[in-house]
């Protein structure tokens, strides 16, 4: 993994008439690497993608790819790009063959004998007409068209959704295959484990704005603690000089909860207590990623007890 | 070159049915006049006096003869081509761009290397292919069938007629071709389109039916390719050429200028 960006932002913003689209999103994506964009929905993936292909143009802010302005080199940008939309359409009466043989058609090197590798990697029928497929048969037409010219950069906006399991894991095959070959890949998703699973880091988009961008091993391990004790007498709880809670529930005799405070004092508090067991577990993504969201609402901030 | 292709290939069935359809009817048309109208002389004239003035004005038949076949050709075959070509270039002008957005393939298209200035130049090309072709084969049919019924009918100002049609047809599509870059849901870009050729043709009529309206005939492309005006003349008024060819051009232009400035969100 080489130091140069493939993809930089600086200070991106996008509002659709007064609506919030992303607001300041600063990013750098190295080359060669598989980089995690997650957020729930409306949190403004898709828009940042958008803006990385110039499907629409910033309100402010400036982004590159390779070096290429977004805006001035779109077309030369597009020439190492391949991009899976999320909710792929594409001329419904052409069989798949003929979109493939259109598609190809854009690009200076003949990409048709790696389109139909791809199609026989995927299961993919290119006799049949586009609009006969079923849904995850269109999304393989995506993924065929947007790896067949070789991109060094693949934008992937949801791309397992519609996927079966066994497709979705030749999928990620054919991805880190692509990425060895140094690929740089760009993955929009609100499945956490499959970032966790492929990326290397990760940004965390909620509500336009970056929250973070962490390791993905970082984000899981260093940050919080998945805890759960069982206490001898329900009655007990938690010492009040344990700092970092998050999220506790109670259930009779057991309390859950996230930690993120200095587990020594942790294990020294509790051992003032009488308990009947304790379980500490590295969260997952998932459970990290919740508590991003959580911990800025009011009303439910860290609980410190 | 690529779009041009992929577009000509994709709207070919329907330049040929729209092109069949419109040709079997003007042939038709002709047809009749060869044997009903030729034969009747004077006769016609008289019967089309008790029309009301205003019809009259609205169909032309105040200023041309239905009995020689140029004047038939220009009240009758002339108005169901330059109005129903219209709608077919208007229904494809206006559908290129937008078809790419309503249908959401625009996503696929613009991932490719090109720029948005290539796509308009090329989608416009694919229109100005097809409205010149179906100019070239109605019009040589119509002078074929012309010619077979009556060998002495004004050629020069049959052709004048001929080519600011073409030009005509072109303004209105280009306006729906610059309207479509706007609207891109389907059904109303569709609807659009046909209310603009039907709105423009209707302000004809009024241009010519009331005096206080008269100014319309800048306004409508109808007026400035209507057989009435032209086949009398012999020719073209050289403002209405320019005027059509200032509007093909601003449309045109307009359409550039929107469509490489705006968001594309499907």
């Amino acid at each position: 993994m080489s130091q140069r960006p493939a993809v930089n932002t600086e200070k991106l913003t996008k509002y659709y008439g007064k609506s919030r689209g992303i607001i300041d999103v600063d990013l750098s994506i190295m080359d060669g690497e598989i980089f995690g964009f997650i957020g729930p929905n409306g949190a403004g993936k898709t828009t940042t993608i958008r803006l990385l292909l110039n499907f629409i143009f910033p309100t402010g802010g400036s982004a590159t790819i390779f070096g290429m302005d977004a805006i001035r080199d779109s077309k030369g940008i597009k020439r190492v790009t391949g991009y899976l939309p999320g909710d792929a359409a594409y001329y419904g009466e052409l069989r798949g063959r003929d979109l493939l043989e259109y598609a190809s058609r854009f690009y200076e090197k003949d990409c048709l004998e790696r389109g139909r590798e791809l199609a026989d990697i995927f299961d993919l029928d290119l006799e049949k007409r586009i609009e006969t497929l079923s849904l995850g048969n269109k999304k393989k037409i995506g993924v065929v068209q947007a790896l067949m010219h070789g991109p060094r950069l693949l934008i992937l906006d949801e791309p397992t959704s519609g996927l079966d399991p066994l497709i979705q894991k030749r999928f990620y095959e054919v991805i880190l295959e692509e990425n060895r070959k140094g690929t740089t890949v760009f993955w929009s998703s609100h499945v956490l484990s499959e970032v966790q699973k492929m990326c290397n880091r990760v940004a965390i988009l909620k509500e336009g704005r970056v929250l973070r961008v962490e390791e993905v091993e970082t984000l899981r391990s260093k940050q919080l603690m998945k805890v759960q004790v069982s206490f001898a007498d329900p009655r007990v709880d938690l010492p009040e000089e344990v700092q970092g809670v998050v999220n506790p529930e109670r259930e009779n005799d057991t309390l859950r909860f996230l930690f993120s405070g200095n587990v020594d004092s942790l294990v020294k508090a509790l051992a003032k207590t009488n308990i009947k067991g304790l379980q500490m577990e590295e969260p997952s993504l998932e459970e990290v990623f919740m508590h991003y969201y959580e911990s800025d609402e009011p009303g439910r901030k860290e609980d410190s007890r | 070159m690529n779009i041009i292709r992929f577009e000509f290939r994709r709207n070919l069935r329907s330049f040929l049915i729209w092109t069949a359809a419109i040709l079997a009817f003007c042939v038709w048309m002709l047809s009749v006049y060869e044997s009903s109208f030729s034969g009747l002389g004077a006769g016609i004239n008289e019967f089309v006096q008790y029309f009301p003035e205003s019809m009259k004005k609205a169909f032309g038949i105040d200023r041309l003869d239905i009995t020689t076949i140029t004047g038939y050709f220009g009240m009758e075959v002339h108005l169901f081509i330059i109005l129903f070509g219209s709608m077919y270039s208007t229904l494809l002008s206006s559908s290129l761009l937008s078809k790419e957005e309503s249908e959401k393939t625009v996503e696929f298209l613009l991932s490719r290397p090109i720029t948005r200035t290539s796509v308009v130049t090329q989608k416009l090309a694919v229109y100005v292919i097809y409205v010149t072709l179906f100019s070239i084969i109605t019009w040589s049919v119509s002078y074929a069938a012309m010619l077979r019924s009556e060998s002495s009918f004004d050629r020069a100002s049959f052709w004048a007629l001929g080519g600011m049609t073409y030009l005509s047809i072109l303004a209105i599509a280009s306006l729906g071709f610059l309207g479509s870059v706007f609207v891109t849901r389907h059904r109303t870009a569709y609807s659009a389109a046909l209310g603009l050729v039907l709105g423009l043709y209707a302000l004809q009529i009024v241009s010519d039916i009331s005096q206080k309206a008269s100014f319309l005939r800048y306004v409508t492309p109808f007026k400035w390719a209507s057989a009435a005006d032209i086949l009398p003349r012999g020719g073209v008024d050289p403002v209405y050429a320019a005027l059509a060819a200032g509007v093909i051009l601003a449309s045109v232009a307009g359409a550039y200028r929107v469509y490489s400035k705006k968001d594309i969100a499907v």
